[in-house]
């Protein structure tokens, strides 16, 4: 009896031996996408992560086995986040691959599978075995129009060695809100006063935002009573008059008013091509001939605001 | 800051002059802004306004010699500063004169003559003249008219020239005698 039963054991095992092999990816579980949330300067570089389970099982056991994942862009051949109401504007993203097991983790290139096995699960019941990482750069953000990003994605697992493979879609999404920067900004010595000439002096600097039509408010505020433009020598005071170049000429500034121009750039947060808009204070000489003597300082504030 | 007196031919010179204050650089500092749905940054200004003084509306001076009595005539100018100063005021003759006088000349002729100035507005009153020599009004300085436009509507000071008959007109040879003379005043 005891020999009948071996040889029904080996029996099995022969057959277990000559039957293929049933690598597989039975799998994918929990993947939702990822939400880079509204980008806020304060932010750096967008990244978030979604955790998510990929079950593959090593051949014909119940044990887990290695598996790798490909993403591939559902549009376009690159990562990349396109703007819903402006499909021309995108943002590049960077996508990464970690297991959660082993704590490896791998660059991915749209449409190629990883170079790592990764460890897969038995079965997705609950616990999350892999991570997809999605970074958009700060710098490319900000030479993004404002609105709403997405880009839709298709994550495929294949067992390894490779036998089946499994799929499923998932998004990424980017909501970038309008921003606006003046920066270059320096101050402006207007030297001494000769007795006769009026005194002028000018500075260029830089308006950046990310709305395609580079509109925007500016509004002067001076350091005198009620925000007016004068500068300041212990008690005594001097008016000035500020007067603001986008480009298209000067106009004068009314404090606290805004004054619509046009010309902010929205490529370059720091104008690298060059400044893009200009201020030009003047003091009168009628003033300064019944001004007390002394060195006279002030400031403007300058507020800039998308239209 | 100077003007002349001629006597004679009718000049009006007039200059403005600043007294300047030590230079200074800018104590602040621009700001930039940073990027957000607004952005704001600041520009800082500086200018040195200096201290300015004017002398003008001067007019030339004629004396004419009656025997019997000296010769004397007065001027009245202006003298317009920025607020909140006082000034000096030098005379200077361009003929060399003896001692404490001016010279009148007439080829090689001369005659003296003396300088006393009066601060109208100060009320510091007549104050004699030494040619080349600074007066301060004791120290306190002399007050300047101030207003709107460089140049007084109203004179503020004046002049009074006065050539002694005795021993020096009665005795100088007929001529016209001119001198010119040039007022420098100053912040003080």
């Amino acid at each position: 009896m005891d020999a009948a039963r071996h040889r029904a054991t080996l029996l099995a095992c022969l057959l277990w031996l000559a039957a293929p092999a049933a690598w597989a990816v039975t799998d994918i579980a929990g993947l939702g996408g990822v939400d880079l949330g509204t980008w806020t300067p304060a932010t750096g570089n967008a990244s978030n992560f979604d955790d998510f389970c990929v079950a593959a099982r090593r051949g014909n056991s119940q044990n887990p086995g290695p598996y790798a994942v490909r993403v591939t862009p559902l549009t376009g051949t690159r990562f990349e986040l396109r703007s819903v109401s402006n499909p021309a504007a995108v943002i590049p993203l960077t996508l990464a691959f970690q297991d959660l097991i082993d704590g490896g983790q791998e660059a991915l290139v749209p449409a190629t599978f990883t170079v790592r096995e990764q460890t897969g699960a038995r079965t997705c019941t609950g616990t999350n075995n892999a991570r997809l990482i999605a970074t958009a750069a700060s710098t490319d953000i900000l030479a993004a129009p404002p609105g709403e990003f997405q880009g839709l994605f298709r994550l495929t697992a294949r067992d390894v060695p490779p036998a089946n493979e499994l799929s499923r879609d998932f998004s990424i999404r980017l909501r970038l809100a309008e921003l606006i920067r003046i920066s270059g900004l320096d101050s402006i010595d207007l030297g001494a006063f000769d007795g006769v000439q009026d005194r002028r002096g000018v500075d260029d600097f830089c308006v950046y935002s990310n709305g395609l039509t580079g509109r925007y408010t500016v509004t002067g505020t001076g350091q005198g009573a009620a925000g007016a433009f004068r500068v300041q020598s212990g008690t005594a005071s001097l008016p000035f008059v500020v007067e603001y170049d986008d480009g298209a000429g000067l106009l004068p500034m009314t404090p606290n008013l805004p004054l619509a121009k046009l010309n902010a750039v929205s490529t370059s947060i720091d104008c690298v091509g060059g400044n893009n808009a200009s201020i030009r204070v003047s003091i009168a000489a009628d003033d300064m001939q019944q001004a007390p003597p002394g060195v006279y300082t002030g400031e403007i504030i300058l507020l800039v605001a998308p239209i | 800051m100077n003007g002349h007196k001629n006597w004679q031919r009718n000049l009006l010179k007039s200059a403005v002059a600043a007294s300047l204050l030590c230079g200074a650089s800018l104590a602040g500092a621009a700001t930039q802004g940073t990027v957000g749905a607004t952005s704001t940054g600041s520009v800082d200004l500086e200018i040195l306004v200096p201290g300015l003084i004017l002398v003008n509306q001067l007019n030339d001076l004629t004396l004419t010699y009656t025997p019997g009595s000296d010769a004397a005539a007065i001027e009245g100018f202006c003298v317009w500063s920025t607020p909140g100063l006082v000034y000096d005021i030098a005379f200077a003759g361009d003929n060399p004169n003896a001692g404490t006088t001016f010279s009148a000349v007439s080829g090689g002729d001369s005659v003296e003559y003396s300088v006393e100035f009066d601060d109208q507005v100060g009320g510091a009153g007549w104050q004699a003249v030494v040619d080349g020599v600074t007066l301060n009004n004791g120290g306190a300085g002399f007050v300047p008219g101030t207003g709107a436009t460089p140049g007084c509507t109203t004179e503020n000071a004046r002049i009074q020239v006065t050539a002694l008959e005795l021993a020096n007109l009665d005795t100088a040879p007929a001529g016209v005698y001119q001198d010119t003379i040039t007022l420098v005043v100053s912040p003080f």
